[in-house]
């Protein structure tokens, strides 16, 4: 009795309390959340909101000089030019966003290009973050590829970041190097993360501090244009660090680090703008819109060969479980890199180090 | 520790007054009472800031306060008071916030991830004062007595936390990096940064039963902010506005 009427009081209050609810605050975002053009020839974008630079993708057949961009902002938010604008695309556009509260602003960078290229050379590297934590990003393949940099720069401004270029590279410049690093207490959810392991995918990042699992979202849009993935080829090296370590940071007696590389294609809605849907760390290995699968194995490595510099090639066949059917889905790709395979469970070796390059996926026509 | 030891010589001093009052029992002006009763309210901004959107819940919680008053009566109907009172004081609120600046502790090494929170946030105030107030009385009659006053109170201990969850973070600016914040959600404790001290008005009144025995119930409302200013972690001014209700009872 005593605990209902207790009950009833807070109830009474908490309404009281509401009734001084003021006016919503108008809004104080300014992203731009979806881009497509107008037309048959949009294939997909890329939003890449670490350098504010967005990739429109669309097929040789679009006109670049005349495009009609159809832009989705955060609630409330404008921008100028104004979506629906036809504009020549032909050098890079900028657009500005403010927020509802006229307040705050983004300026973003809107560049078109014909078609998605399949081969990956880990050539063009920048920078990201606020002064202090700046993380290393790959510029290269019109910021398709992230990677767990900027997760790890909310914690620690990291020396090195987990993913960094290197010029330890089999051809060009630069590679990507990728290492496991020692993690530290995140008190915050009371979690000891014993390492990071370095990674690099083909998706978006969002930070996820409760399920690290949850931050990737796996996935760029596939175009019909591109033909059907045959292999995965490109070069590595890689050398595992000498204490594997369990979850707890506990290390585990005789058990080596591997790395993983692996590509995967699954379907999506048919229409899919390319910035829903994506596969995270768990449902990359469960979900079944995967279609195929082209993954690195340590037993399927014989077709592993040593070439140059240390780096040796792989070829590795995608093997299909399900068609392509483009007149009934979407397809997305990705390719998912990782100096420790556990890592996004935060098992690995410090000291794990994968290399790569020039990746490729070779296609034969539909 | 040190706040239990303030407790004990709280205890103390109010047996001492007790014995002070029973050698003084027929000098008619000073009238000493203890009291008993539980603290309602809540250490908030006010008005509620725009950035609240939504209070799902409140929880008064169990809060305790204890203590003398000595009033002196200056004639039938005006007298002073003080006095001396242990408060607890405390709630918890579950409640929706839209670009709420807060500031997380993410490790050991104190690194913070602040910025502006959107979702639900539960905040946890737990408090203990040691309260002096000093106040003016006005008899209407022999039952109904009015107070108004200022109080000073020592904070003895003081717990300001609680948890962001199911929602997001912009890091820094409100275009900042975005933080998804979901499961079990992100702590925060912003205990060292209260003020160790709280000062403000009351007001209330007191209702005699018997002689001996009554009700009474007052509102204290702080004029200093809950943080220090040069640390607020969260932009409102919080002040502690608490109502209590409790019984006295008169040693004659």
């Amino acid at each position: 009795m005593r605990s209902k009427s207790l009950l009833a009081l807070n109830i009474v209050i908490a309404l009281t309390l509401n009734s001084c609810i003021q006016d919503e605050p108008l809004n104080r975002e300014a992203d731009i959340t979806d881009v497509k053009v107008e037309g048959d020839t949009f294939i997909s974008s890329i939003i890449s909101e670490a350098n504010n630079e967005i990739n429109i993708f669309v097929t040789s057949e679009a006109d670049i000089t005349n495009l009609t961009p159809v832009i989705e902002l955060s609630p409330g938010a404008t921008v100028s030019p104004a979506s629906g604008v036809a504009m020549d695309f032909t050098e890079g556009q900028k657009y500005k966003v403010t927020s509802e509260d006229g307040n705050y602003s983004k300026e973003y960078t809107i560049t078109v290009t014909s078609n998605i290229d399949l081969k990956y050379d880990f050539e063009d590297w920048g920078e990201a973050g606020v002064s202090g934590r700046k993380y290393p990003i790959l510029l290269s393949n019109h910021n398709a590829w992230s990677t767990g940099n900027s997760g790890v720069a909310i914690v620690v401004n990291a020396n090195p970041y987990p993913t960094e270029k290197t010029t330890d590279s089999y051809a060009g410049t630069y590679a990507a190097k990728l290492q496991t690093i020692k993690g530290l207490y995140i008190s915050v959810t009371g979690q000891n993360i014993p390492i990071f392991a370095g990674s690099l995918f083909l998706g978006e990042f969002s930070a996820n501090i409760t399920n690290p699992l949850l931050s990737l979202k796996l996935g760029r849009m596939y175009s019909e244009t591109n033909g059907k993935p045959v292999t995965f080829t490109g070069y590595y090296k890689y050398t595992p660090g000498d204490v594997f370590t369990d979850k707890d940071g506990n290390p585990v007696a005789g058990k080596v680090d591997e790395c993983s590389i692996y590509a995967v294609i699954f379907k999506v809605s048919k229409g899919s703008s390319g910035h829903t849907e994506y596969l995270n760390g768990e449902t990359v290995s469960t979900s079944d819109k995967v279609i195929a699968r082209a993954e690195w194995s340590r037993a399927s490595s014989i077709t592993d060969r040593e070439v140059d510099k240390g780096f040796y090639k792989f070829t590795i066949p995608f093997i299909y479980t399900e068609n392509f059917d483009f007149a009934k889905n979407n397809y997305k790709l990705t390719i998912v890199l990782s100096s420790s395979q556990d890592g996004n469970l935060y098992e690995g070796a410090i000291g794990s180090t994968l290399i790569v390059d020039e990746l490729e996926i070779l296609t034969e026509s539909f | 520790m040190r706040s239990y030891n303030i407790i004990f010589a709280f205890l103390l001093v109010s047996a001492f007054s007790a014995n002070l009052s029973a050698q003084i029992q027929d000098k008619k002006p000073l009238d000493l009472s203890f009291l008993l009763g539980f603290n309602i309210g809540g250490t908030a901004p006010l008005p509620l800031p725009a950035e609240v959107r939504k209070i799902e819940s409140y929880n008064p919680k169990f809060n305790p306060q204890l203590g003398f008053n000595v009033v002196y009566s200056l004639d039938d109907k005006w007298g002073v008071g003080t006095g001396a009172t242990l408060d607890w004081k405390g709630m918890r609120v579950r409640d929706e916030v839209k670009y709420m600046k807060t500031s997380v502790v993410l490790t050991e090494d104190n690194t913070r991830l602040s910025g502006y929170f959107v979702g639900k946030n539960m905040t946890n105030v737990d408090m203990t004062y040691l309260t002096i107030p000093i106040y003016g009385t006005y008899n209407f009659n022999n039952r109904w007595q009015a107070r108004l006053g200022i109080y000073a109170a020592r904070t003895l201990s003081s717990k300001f936390n609680g948890k962001v969850h199911d929602g997001y973070m912009r890091i820094d600016t409100p275009v900042g990096q975005r933080q998804e914040i979901d499961g079990e959600g992100a702590t925060f404790d912003f205990s060292d940064d209260t003020r160790d001290y709280d000062f403000g008005i009351l007001g209330g009144g007191e209702f005699r039963l018997t002689n001996r025995v009554g009700f009474y119930g007052s509102l204290t409302w702080g004029l200093v902010p809950y943080f220090y200013s040069g640390t607020n972690p969260i932009e409102f001014k919080m002040h502690n506005i608490y109502g209590t209700i409790g019984i006295t009872y008169r040693l004659k």
